[in-house]
C-alpha cells in the first residue's frame, strides 16, 4: 500500500510538473496591424511548446504560457522578437512556482 | 457643317470618362468579425476574419452571413474560376474554399498575405521574405527584396495582377509599386499622400484603391498617379477594398464591418 501511495505520488508529481506553465508578458512596439501582430505570432510558433497565446493589437500586449519545466529566458523572448522585426519595450516571466523576473528594455 | 462639329464634340466628350466620387451607401455589421480581405463569388461576399481564423461569408442578396471555419489567420483573399483562395498567413500555405489545398508547388512560400490568380497565372505576396512569387503558368518568378529603393519592399501586404501588370501594397513603404511580369520595376505610386500602412490594393480600368490602414481612409488615384477621391467617412482601419456591381466594398478591421459605397 506504501509503495503504491508513493507510486501514485510520482506518477501526480511529475504529471503535475509536465502541465505546470510560466505565464509571459511582453510589451512590444510596433504591433498596429494584424499583420504585424500575425507575424510575431508566428516567430513565437517557432517555441514548440508555446500556448495560450494573446495579442491585444491596441496596446501592442503579447502574453502567452511555457512549460515551466523549460525555464524560458527573457534573453530567449527578447530575441525572438527582435527576430520577428519588432521592439520589446518590457518583458515579465510569472513562474509557476510564484518568483517573478523582468526586465523594462526602455531604460 | 456646324451639326457634324456638334456631333464630333458630343463623341470627344463621351469618350472622356470622367471619374465620378463615391459616397456612404450602407455597412454590414459583422459582429465580433475582424476582415481583412475580401472577395465575391456568385453574389456572396467572402470575408476573412484574421482573428477568429475563419472566413465570413454575406449573401449580398439576403444579407445572411455564415462562417466557414478552420483557417490560420487567413488574410486577403481571392476569386477565380469558381474558386476562393485563401492566404493562411501562419501556417505558410494558400488553401481554397472550400475544397482543400492549393497544389505543391506553393509548398515553399512563407507568411502568403495575399494571392491574386488568374487561371494558370497567380502572385503571392510573402510578407516576411519582402518578396513577390510569380508563377507564369510555366516558370516562378521571385520579385523584390527588403528596402526602400524602387523595387524593393518593407513587408508587401497584398498583390493584383492586372493585364500584364502586378501591382504590389508595399505596405511599411507606405506606397504601391508596379511591375512588368518579367519582375521589371516599372513605377511607384501613391508616396505624396503620407500613407501609414499601405494595407490593401484594388486596380481596375478607371482607378487605383489603396486603404491608409493607420489613416483610416481609402485614397483613390488615376493611373498616372492623380489623387481622384480620399475617403474617410465611416471607415476604422481599412484593410481591403472592392468594386463590384456599381458598390464599392471596403473591409474595416478596427470597426468590425464592411462599409459600402456607392455612386448614385
Amino acid at each position: 500500500m506504501k509503495t503504491f501511495i508513493i507510486t501514485l505520488a510520482l506518477i501526480l508529481g511529475t504529471t503535475f510538473a509536465a502541465w505546470a506553465q510560466d505565464q509571459i508578458t511582453v510589451k512590444v512596439d510596433g504591433l498596429g496591424c494584424p499583420f504585424c501582430a500575425y507575424g510575431l505570432e508566428k516567430k513565437f510558433k517557432d517555441f514548440k511548446a508555446i500556448d495560450q497565446i494573446k495579442i491585444k493589437m491596441e496596446t501592442g500586449i503579447f502574453t502567452f504560457s511555457y512549460p515551466a519545466s523549460e525555464k524560458i529566458k527573457i534573453q530567449a523572448i527578447q530575441a525572438k522578437v527582435i527576430e520577428a522585426g519588432y521592439t520589446p519595450t518590457r518583458v515579465l516571466i510569472k513562474r509557476e512556482d510564484g518568483s517573478q523576473e523582468s526586465k523594462d528594455f526602455t531604460h | 457643317m456646324k451639326n457634324i462639329r456638334i456631333i464630333y464634340l458630343i463623341l470627344f466628350l463621351s469618350s472622356c470618362s470622367v471619374y465620378q466620387d463615391w459616397k456612404p451607401h450602407s455597412s454590414i455589421d459583422l459582429g465580433q468579425g475582424t476582415p481583412i480581405g475580401l472577395t465575391i463569388l456568385q453574389n456572396d461576399l467572402y470575408l476573412s476574419d484574421g482573428n477568429h481564423q475563419q472566413l465570413q461569408v454575406v449573401d449580398l442578396g439576403s444579407g445572411e452571413i455564415r462562417t466557414v471555419k478552420g483557417f490560420d489567420r487567413p488574410m486577403h483573399l481571392e476569386s477565380d474560376e469558381g474558386t476562393v483562395w485563401v492566404p493562411e498567413y501562419t501556417a505558410s500555405r494558400v488553401g481554397s474554399c472550400c475544397a482543400g489545398m492549393i497544389d505543391s508547388i506553393l509548398n515553399d512560400i512563407d507568411t502568403p498575405a495575399s494571392i491574386s490568380k488568374q487561371k494558370n497565372k497567380y502572385a503571392i505576396a510573402e510578407f516576411y521574405r519582402n518578396e513577390i512569387t510569380y508563377f507564369n503558368g510555366t516558370k516562378t518568378l521571385k520579385i523584390g527584396q527588403k528596402g526602400n529603393a524602387n523595387g524593393q519592399f518593407s513587408y508587401p501586404t497584398d498583390v493584383q495582377l492586372f493585364g500584364d501588370q502586378i501591382y504590389v501594397a508595399d505596405a511599411y513603404n507606405h506606397r504601391v509599386q508596379v511591375f512588368d511580369t518579367l519582375g521589371n520595376w516599372l513605377k511607384t505610386l501613391a508616396y505624396a499622400q503620407g500613407i501609414n500602412t499601405a494595407a490593401g490594393i484594388y486596380v481596375n480600368q478607371e482607378a487605383i484603391y489603396v486603404t491608409d490602414f493607420e489613416n483610416s481612409r481609402v485614397l483613390v488615384f488615376d493611373h498616372q498617379n492623380q489623387l481622384l477621391q480620399t475617403i474617410s467617412q465611416g471607415l476604422n482601419k481599412p484593410t481591403d477594398v472592392l468594386e463590384h456591381d456599381n458598390r464599392l466594398y471596403i473591409t474595416n478591421f478596427g470597426g468590425n464591418n464592411v462599409s459600402v459605397l456607392s455612386r448614385e
